[in-house]
């Protein structure tokens, strides 16, 4: 009974991460929603397969994720609300500038192949080690690495970072000014 | 390239024949700063490129803000829910 507790705790305690990792694989809060219950359920089921001592919170992402890469992505409905459901849910963003960064980041996140994405939300958000992204991912620390590699490079381009000052206010200009270049190619 | 073709004319144009031009640059072991621009500006279009710290920190900024974003909302009740049912013997869930 000792175990069961302490497995209900640390899924307790992964809810929040388990979201987090959810919402970037799949784009929609309410679906993201429903793989982290599936997922926990499943863990839940499976607690045998727990093996005591190792990374329990590594264990429940390797969870979600196979759920996600069996059952939800063959739908191919994948992030496909990233400004909808997904903006409307972020209530306590400290200002509009970083919450017009964050939506414009997600976008570029989203357009990135999804094995770059995971891996580098793994490794760069939710603090997993390259091996336990890995582990996570089933596949070679050094594929994780690549795809980390790769994912920062086209993240960069996609968002013209050139330097570090490109975060901030000119961004904004840039991109109307950008708009209107488009705008003038196409008309 | 341009800068090499008008640096050629410019030899030309002083009455110089421009071989040892051509020689000296084909010969050269470091190229130009404006070829090794090219160079690396062709290598732009390579999906891995050599990133800059400060622009992989500003990366994982970003990412541990989104991130951040949906981990501060916390367990949603659902879920607190869920998990206390699960040790419910009159639940689905034992």
């Amino acid at each position: 009974m000792g175990l069961r507790k302490n497995v209900r705790e640390a899924m307790l305690e992964a809810v929040p991460s388990l979201r987090a990792f959810a919402i970037s694989l799949c784009g929609n809060v309410d679906r993201a929603d429903d793989l982290v219950q599936e997922a926990l359920l499943r863990a839940w089921a499976n607690m045998g397969s727990f093996q005591p001592g190792t990374n329990m919170s590594a264990w429940l992402f390797t969870i979600l994720r196979n759920l996600f890469r069996s059952e939800y992505r063959k739908r191919r409905r994948e992030v496909e609300d990233v400004d909808g459901s997904y903006a409307e849910s972020l209530t306590s963003l400290p200002e509009q500038t970083s919450r017009l960064e964050i939506v414009e980041f997600r976008n570029a996140l989203k357009l990135l192949p999804s094995e770059q994405r995971e891996s580098l939300i793994l490794v760069g958000a939710s603090g997993f080690s390259y091996e336990e992204a890995a582990q996570i991912c089933g596949c070679a620390v050094g594929t994780i690495k690549s795809r980390v590699n790769r994912a920062r490079s086209r993240l960069a381009e996609i968002l013209s970072i050139d330097s570090a000052s490109d975060f901030g206010p000119d961004r904004e200009t840039r991109a109307v000014a950008n708009s209107d270049i488009v705008r003038t190619d196409r008309s | 390239m341009c800068h090499t073709l008008v640096s050629f004319s410019s030899n030309a144009n002083a009455g110089e024949y421009s071989t040892a031009g051509v020689r000296k640059t084909m010969n050269t072991d470091k190229p130009s700063p404006r070829i090794r621009t090219m160079y690396a500006q062709k290598s732009e279009k390579n999906p891995v490129v050599k990133l800059g710290p400060d622009i992989k920190a500003k990366i994982g900024m970003q990412l541990r803000l989104m991130y951040g974003e949906i981990v501060d909302q916390g367990v949603p009740e659902r879920f607190v829910e869920m998990l206390k049912r699960l040790d419910d013997p009159n639940c689905e869930g034992k």
